[in-house]
């Protein structure tokens, strides 16, 4: 007689950290049983709509609702006058830093709604409520709008420009932080005894985000209890309600409860608040019923976020040895026409900390100004900041390399830092600790048959493709310190549940968090599952960005696991009836020194549950709730190489090889893994080659749809190379360094590297992203007129 | 008359009196029956995240074909099997072989789209056992993923039948017995779908079509819906009353007539391909990069030539070929050609109580010259530039004795470049005859000018497809179908 297996059995060996288990997430998931929130219905709901801004820039003169409120099934309307009147707090941003001089940034004034100027065409004015979504929608179009046009400012060099046109009165030159890092004057005598200098004007185009779940949310209020509830697609709870209901709504926490679900994609939009949210609050308060609001894909493209949206004047000074001396950065970061909570980051910090990538630099110096203009606002879109310092210095290797006529993957091998010099302090006061960049790197040359290159060149040529070979490496400094919960609850039926701050958002925490508890508690992977979109829930989360999930949720997770074999060793000493001090805690069991009596931890956990009474000195529950301190920033980093076919006939770039190898730190899944790489890498891939935001010079969005913004598409993406060369960290307990943002930043250089060493067969030296066809087409014909 | 929708949802039978007759597949899926799996991403067409099969008895064949529910209309699912997300869910809890597919290769991350690809895949997988690379983009060329690079999703779709038997699927193990359950769904009664005095009204014969338009002549006609569905989740435009043909089987007849094709206006892009594809290889890949495969599925001939746009992809290969249209007004039929239907923009010769009944497509000759290139900033699921389509024949003498250039994106109408015909006529085919020909677009054409192309740019580069034409027809060594060639050694391929 065979046994049958016991599904609670625990194999380390299959669902441990390392293994490439497929998600728990995707019975659920390719089923479509997924819960997003436009999903939920709630009994009675109604429905708003938004009124936005159909100009860039003007004043508001009045608004009618009278015709709106007049149609059959509207419940209600407001305009952004009433919101404000209503005491809503505003939208601040949470950054700190000052300006060059010292002085504290501005701070533009943002309510919920616009009520005196409109600024962006989508800029939200007004909201009409009824009972259903077809009819909000048509009272929409119904509100009359009367608003004085203003000219624009657009661009961010004209913006801050002498006699630009102003977003706010109190901002003369549209500047909201003049930022400044670095030692101007040290810098600039390393400039004056370089033997070369490599300049180059970047930028980093605009996106839109698109991620495929349009926003929503559901709001509900119990008047009885006073209390909000409202249902959101976010990043994190936590953060979340503290700023909905810290600034916005100006009440308690506790009299605020933010659930998420399923989440349909983020990648740093659904960070904090939006202005239809608090719209949806307001009316569900005012009417007392459930208040659905779901965006629609046309107005998504402006009323979403947008992300990166900078422009930079780079310099990069080198010795006559190829040594890097200094690296200079000046230029803008379009902040669009608001602040978001964290919008001045990516072109600020997270320059500084992420220029300086892999490389020895021994001077650099960061000035950027954060701009005002007349257009969406932009906020974090994967990696924020981070891909765009990685591609600033690989671009300027590529320019150093070609000015100073040496190899650039040479100048690569002698700027990097090596193993013996960690931990090295980066200009950024940074200290890395751990990497081994050019082995890394040499790994990535070999697995791309580097050497076979010029073959393929030569090939490609033949059939008149320009073909480029691209480096991409990169180094990105993760979010900082942030305090997490890790809790862990023992639930009646045998199951395990983590409860934490970080949100999934497609990256599979399930799996990965359940695969560290299960190694590190001997809890059945199957039995564990995860609680994350509850704030009644937790007790602290700093939610997920900058790549933190595994960092700060992992090792709250193992510390909560800590807690529960430190409480669980003096619970089983009294369910054993032995000292603590004789118990140990092995594959899952607490078990007597020395003997084979044992008690499991889940079977612990019930008897404590049921225990008429527990000694005095002993836990009272092996459940932990428990809020751990940040671990430090990490540096995942890695190498990426593409390779690029260019259709000289028509301009088309196609990526045609890509090979990636990197170090995350410690691989806890090696499946989920490679999707965050892929993912990112073709997100990246879309910024470098298609996507590409166009206004008019009214500031009208000409690109607002999936048919003229593209997106990649399924035929667009390459085979990957994965490779991994984990090199874990000692700053936190699991060794993992993040993942989600890497892909971008491998890829953007990397995909930019190879277009111009293609294009440089014809003598172009540079071209900005997008990489679109016309614009390759347009260099590759001058080039041939100038050589003609 | 028949008040009633039916159609089979998942393994029930659905009846649906009064609704709103402009209420879409996908409104209802979510709203009303409360299927959440299928999800809205855009609402237009683009993203895939709302698509759904439908099976429909097709020439006495069960056929499942991918489309976007989000503009689809729900009254003309009227005899139909709606198979959603939710309808591949197993008795014994387990997934079906595509969702285990896609599990294994993690090609879902945050899920939204999961639903729509899944579906996508499925009803390739119902078409085809082992798809190859290209079929498999071609069928995912209508679905947006934001999250896993799409890799992971090929990956899957290549796989499928690992985990499972493409004859072991419920659908196809019970063909029989589904067709026969439509089949009883199938009447020839008119369907009329009415709330508040707006109606939808779908005649299953091409008779009862031709009354009721007559009777009816202001009401909107509707096919595919790939056009007219927008106007309604877009434009927010009542288009009722509705007239829809999509139940009249035999406007989607293709026939081949010897000397010519036949194509009923409701035939599919996908059935028009296979057609057309016999003609030329050009015009195979011109309905390749029609729309994505939903769109092909649903879109028709009819619809694509009734909408007048000016951009549309077939008018001007139909009218380079000599198409000629069939108008059928009650009783009465006028012949006309293809050009003479556009009178101006958006305004064609379609007198009221008039439908487009068939299209009449001449096989050209043997020595006939053709080049058919659709000109878009994207491979796949774009709208036009510029579309050229030619044919030209040459003389005993060798001289050109027929020329018919047809452009799209040209004009506010599909247009032939009469001037250049012309001067073509009596000439060598040579690059003298077609420099003259390209001096003479200024003067047939006045070019769109908008955000998707310069006037100055569609000038060009109808005059540069003229160039490629004779390239191509005279010197056999130049390639000059520059995406097909990129495309064919993708390096993916090498990979397997
Ligand atoms: C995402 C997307 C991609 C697309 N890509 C392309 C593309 O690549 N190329 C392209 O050309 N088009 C494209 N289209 C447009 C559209 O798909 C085509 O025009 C399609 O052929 C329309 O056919 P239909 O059956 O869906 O028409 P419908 O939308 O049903 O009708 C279109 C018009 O034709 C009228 N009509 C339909 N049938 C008849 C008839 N028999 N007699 C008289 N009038 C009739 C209708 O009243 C309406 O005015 C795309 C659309 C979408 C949404
Ligand atoms: S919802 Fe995007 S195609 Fe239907
Ligand atoms: S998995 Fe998120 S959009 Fe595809």
């Amino acid at each position: 007689m065979s046994a049958r297996p016991d599904p609670y059995q625990f194999d380390a060996e299959k669902f441990g950290v390392g293994q490439p288990i497929p998600r728990k997430e995707d019975p659920v998931l390719v089923r479509g049983e997924g819960r997003y929130t436009d999903d939920l219905h709630a009994e009675a709901q109604i429905y708003i709509a938004m009124v936005r801004s159909p100009i860039a820039h003007g004043r508001i003169r009045s608004i009618d609702l009278e015709a709106a409120l007049a149609i059959e099934g509207v419940l209600g309307a407001w305009t952004g006058a009433d919101l404000k009147d209503a005491g809503y707090g505003r939208f601040v941003s949470k950054i700190t830093f000052p300006n060059r001089d010292g002085s504290p940034y501005r701070q533009p004034e943002r309510y919920p709604l616009a009520h005196d100027r409109v600024r962006y065409v989508g800029d939200p004015v007004a909201f009409v409520a009824a009972v259903s979504a077809n009819v909000a929608k048509e009272a929409a179009e119904a509100v009359a709008l009367d608003i004085e046009s203003l000219p624009p400012a657009l661009e961010m060099a004209d913006a801050v420009a002498p006699g630009a046109a102003r977003l706010y009165d109190d901002i003369p030159d549209n500047v909201t932080l003049d930022y400044h890092h670095g030692d101007a004057e040290a810098t600039a005598a390393a400039f004056a005894k370089a033997r070369h200098v490599a300049r180059l004007t970047l930028e980093d185009s605009r996106v839109v985000i698109n991620p495929m779940e349009l926003r929503a949310c559901l709001a509900q209020y119990d008047a009885g209890r006073d209390h909000w509830t409202l249902h959101v697609p976010t990043q994190g709870v936590f953060g979340y309600r503290a700023q909905l209901a810290g600034d916005i709504l100006k009440v308690p926490p506790e009299k605020v409860t933010i659930l998420t679900g399923h989440v349909g994609g983020s990648f740093g939009m659904r960070g904090s608040v939006f202005p239809e949210h608090v719209c949806a609050l307001h009316a569900a308060r005012l009417l007392g019923l459930p208040v659905k609001w779901t965006e629609e894909r046309t107005p998504s493209f402006v009323s979403d976020t947008h992300g990166r949206a900078q422009r930079y004047d780079a310099e990069l000074a080198l010795d006559e040895a190829g040594r890097f001396l200094a690296l200079r950065v000046t230029g803008f970061g379009d902040m669009g026409a608001y602040l978001t909570t964290v919008g001045m980051m990516p072109s600020t910090r997270n320059i500084v900390v992420n220029v300086c990538s892999m490389y020895r630099l021994p001077q650099l110096e960061v000035s950027m100004r954060c701009v005002l203009t007349n257009k969406t606002p932009v906020g974090a879109y994967r990696g924020a900041g981070r891909p765009e310092g990685n591609y600033i210095m690989e671009r300027l290797i590529e320019e150093a390399a070609r000015i100073a006529g040496v190899d650039s993957i040479e100048l690569r091998r002698i700027n990097q830092i090596r193993p013996q010099e960690l931990p090295y302090k980066a200009q950024s006061g940074i200290v890395y600790d751990t990497g081994d960049f050019t082995a890394l790197m040499e790994q990535a040359l070999e697995a791309a048959d580097h050497q076979g290159f010029a073959q393929r060149r030569a090939e490609s040529g033949a059939r008149g493709f320009l073909r480029g070979f691209g480096v991409g490496c990169f180094l990105e400094a993760t979010a900082g310190a942030t305090t997490e919960m890790g809790g862990v609850r023992f639930e009646e039926d045998g199951r395990v549940t983590i409860i934490t701050g970080t949100l999934d958002y497609g990256q599979g925490h399930a799996t990965s968090l359940a695969q560290i508890l299960s190694q590190r508690l001997g809890v059945p992977f199957e039995a564990i599952g995860l609680l994350q979109g509850d704030s009644d829930q937790l007790i602290a989360g700093g939610g997920t960005g900058g790549s933190r999930s595994m960092i700060a949720s992992g090792s709250a997770v193992v510390a909560a696991s800590d807690k529960v074999i430190e409480n669980g060793k003096k619970l089983a000493g009294w369910a054993l009836e032995v000292s603590e001090n004789d118990i140990q805690f092995r594959n899952g069991a607490f078990s007597i020194v020395g003997t084979d009596r044992s008690v499991g931890v889940i079977e612990l956990a019930k008897r404590v549950r049921e225990a008429k009474s527990l000694p005095d000195d002993a836990p009272k529950t092996l459940d932990v709730k428990l809020i751990n301190e940040g671990p430090a920033m990490t540096f995942p980093n890695g190498c990426h190489l593409c390779e690029v076919e260019i259709d000289e006939a028509t301009g088309a770039t196609q990526v045609v090889k890509y090979t990636m190898v990197n170090d995350v730190g410690t691989v806890i899944n090696p499946l989920l893994l490679a999707g965050q790489l892929h993912g990112g890498v073709v997100q990246g891939i879309g910024q470098a080659l298609m996507e590409r935001v166009v206004y008019d010079e009214d500031g009208q969005l000409l690109t607002g749809s999936f048919t003229d913004y593209c997106m990649p598409r399924a035929d667009d993406t390459p085979f990957f190379e994965v490779e991994h060369r984990p090199q874990p960290t000692s700053s936190n307990p699991l060794g993992v360094k993040g993942v989600g943002e890497a892909g971008c930043a491998g890829s953007i250089t990397s995909v930019m590297n190879a277009v111009v060493d293609a294009l440089s067969q014809v003598g172009v030296t540079h071209i900005d992203m997008p990489a679109t066809p016309a614009k390759v087409w347009r260099l590759l014909h001058d080039a041939k007129r100038k050589a003609a | 008359m028949r008040r009633t929708i039916r159609f089979l949802l998942g393994e029930e039978t659905r009846e649906i009196e009064s609704s709103d007759p402009t209420a879409t597949l996908l409104d209802w899926l979510r709203a009303d029956a409360r299927l959440t799996g299928t999800k809205e991403g855009c609402a237009e067409g683009d993203c895939g995240a709302c698509t759904v099969a439908i099976g429909r008895l097709s020439g006495g064949r069960l056929r499942y074909e991918a489309i976007n529910s989000c503009i689809r209309l729900l009254a003309t699912i009227d005899g139909c099997h709606v198979v959603t997300i939710e309808h591949l869910k197993r008795s014994d809890g387990s997934l079906h072989p595509v969702q285990q597919a896609m599990a294994a290769h993690h090609g879902s991350q945050c899920g939204f789209c999961t639903p729509g690809i899944v579906m996508s895949l499925y009803a390739l997988w119902l078409n085809e056992e082992r798809p190859d690379e290209t079929r498999i983009e071609d069928a995912l060329a209508g679905n947006l993923c934001r999250c896993t690079g799409y890799q992971p999703i090929i990956a899957a779709a290549r796989g499928i039948s690992d985990f499972g038997r493409r004859r072991e699927d419920p659908l196809i193990a019970n063909a029989d017995a589904i067709a026969a359950r439509l089949k009883t769904l199938r009447d020839e009664e008119t369907l009329l779908v009415e709330q508040e005095e707006r109606r939808l009204i779908a005649p299953a014969t091409v008779n009862a079509l031709a009354d009721a338009v007559v009777k009816e002549p202001r009401a909107t006609m509707l096919a595919g819906g790939t056009d007219v569905g927008l106007w309604v989740t877009k434009e927010m435009r009542d288009i009722a009353p509705v007239i829809y043909l999509g139940r009249v089987e035999a406007l989607k007849r293709v026939e081949d007539r010897g000397d010519a094709l036949i194509f009923g206006a409701g035939a599919n892009h996908i059935d028009v391909r296979k057609a057309l594809a016999t003609i030329h290889p050009q015009l195979d890949e011109l309905m390749r990069r029609f729309g994505g495969e939903q769109i092909r599925n649903a879109g028709t001939i009819g619809g694509n030539i009734a909408n007048g746009s000016p951009i549309g992809d077939l008018p001007p290969a139909l009218i380079a070929l000599g198409a000629t249209i069939m108008l059928r007004r009650g009783a009465g039929r006028r012949v006309i050609p293809l050009e003479q239907f556009f009178i101006a923009y958006r305004k064609q010769d379609r007198r009221a109580g008039e439908f487009i009944e068939t299209i009449t497509v001449p096989k050209p000759p043997p020595d006939a010259l053709i080049h058919v290139s659709k000109v878009s900033k994207r491979f796949d699921e774009d709208i036009s530039s510029v579309c050229g389509a030619f044919l030209l024949r040459r003389g005993p003498d060798g001289l050109v004795a027929e020329a018919r250039l047809a452009f799209g994106g040209m004009a506010a109408t599909p247009k032939r470049a009469a001037n250049a015909e012309t001067i073509l006529k009596g000439k060598p085919w040579s690059e003298e005859s077609v420099a003259l020909a390209i001096g003479c677009l200024a003067v047939d054409f006045k070019p769109l000018d908008d955000m998707r192309a310069s006037a100055r740019y569609r000038a060009t580069v109808a005059g540069n497809l003229l160039r490629r034409f004779l390239m191509e027809t005279t010197d056999a060594a130049i390639a000059t179908r520059v995406a097909g060639l990129m495309r064919a050694d993708a390096p993916r391929a090498a990979h397997g």
